[in-house]
């Protein structure tokens, strides 16, 4: 049990490097009122960021070369979006995807 | 809007908060297991492992670490690359940081240093619902979730050891389907009532999400979908 001394820098250089980012905005807040118009931008942040977490896991990423569809996540998305809708319930959701990919898993191999 | 008080009630105490973040608790288990698991076979001691995820507290970083280590990158590279992939915290912050202005600033760096992908996910559903949230009910699930993250890590260092390929459980899905159904919650009533410009800005994020991938890594196409997307739906807003 010990700590690497590049380790440590690294896990520094990745505190500061992190949390700078996560609560700078929070001190801005406090300090000015935002302006209208990014208010409107940020109104669309929750949204579009989910959106673009979720589509970038049905794909494999290369570097410099086109993403490949990473169709087994994809497939289980089907079901884990109809359960989604239908139930609007995020735990079933969770539940229901976990049994879907590991049914896709099972009936593929 | 909802105008009852009692609406709110479920979302006022550490208790709800710590409720509230069960859901994610699943994806942090599968995805911290995982993340220990490849720290470890990155020869990443346990304290490494432990200490990593408390002050560094981002997946996608701590697997990039370990990749990053694999091939003996100088530590410059490693910390500026830690920076790229989470910035999108920024974003997040930006537009979480509205709802907590009324406390005070010390509690407003609590809440920013533990928001992850996840947590805003969460809280920004309920705000969508109309839902006001309290710190309390914020820092309920903030905490569980660190705890939830911290402890996963570390049973994946603990069988790290053991088990050379963590992506066999289906537990690693888990994060995809909570993305899935916060992504449902959230679009769920602004498609309601402007389903044009929720549609536009939806398509624009996957679109040059697509293409992006190709040009930059998978994180910095996130945030820089994010962006347009935004832009995309302001833009229609405007006009």
């Amino acid at each position: 049990m010990n700590i690497d001394y590049s380790i440590f820098l690294i896990i520094l250089g990745g505190f500061f490097v992190t949390w700078i980012p996560r609560i700078l905005p929070f001190i801005f807040a406090k300090k000015m009122e935002f302006p209208p118009s990014l208010i409107k931008f940020l109104n669309y942040v929750p949204l579009c960021i989910l959106a673009a977490l979720l589509f970038q896991n049905l794909f494999y990423y290369h570097e410099h070369q086109r993403p490949d569809i990473n169709w087994a996540n994809t497939i289980a998305a089907i079901p884990t979006f109809l359960v989604a809708v239908k139930t609007k319930n995020l735990m079933k959701t969770v539940v229901a995807g976990v049994v879907a990919i590991a049914f896709l898993r099972l009936i593929i191999r | 809007m909802r105008s009852t008080i009692n609406f709110n009630k479920e979302y006022q105490t550490f208790t709800d908060g710590i409720r509230s973040c069960l859901p994610t608790v699943l994806g942090y288990l599968g995805i911290g297991i995982a993340a220990g698991v490849v720290g470890a076979n990155a020869k990443l001691s346990l304290i490494e492992i432990g200490l990593m995820s408390l002050f560094i507290y981002a997946g996608s970083a701590q697997f990039i670490i370990c990749g990053l280590l694999r091939i003996n990158s100088p530590i410059s590279a490693v910390i500026f690359t830690i920076f790229l992939v989470n910035l999108r915290h920024f974003l997040m912050s930006l537009s979480a940081s509205q709802y907590f202005t009324h406390y005070d600033l010390a509690k407003n760096i609590g809440i920013g240093s533990l928001l992850t992908d996840e947590s805003y996910g969460v809280l920004m559903t309920e705000v969508q619902r109309g839902h006001s949230v309290s710190l309390a009910w914020m820092n309920g699930l903030n905490i569980t979730a660190y705890l939830s993250w911290f402890f996963a890590t570390m049973i994946g260092g603990v069988i790290g050891n053991w088990i050379p390929d963590p992506n066999d459980f289906g537990l690693d899905y888990a994060l995809i389907a909570m993305f899935i159904g916060l992504f449902v919650l959230q679009a769920e009533l602004p498609l309601k009532n402007r389903p044009k410009q929720i549609c536009m800005a939806i398509l624009t994020v996957c679109f040059s999400l697509y293409l992006l991938m190709s040009l930059v890594s998978a994180e910095i196409a996130v945030l820089l979908a994010t962006l347009l997307g935004c832009g995309m739906g302001v833009f229609l807003d405007e006009h």
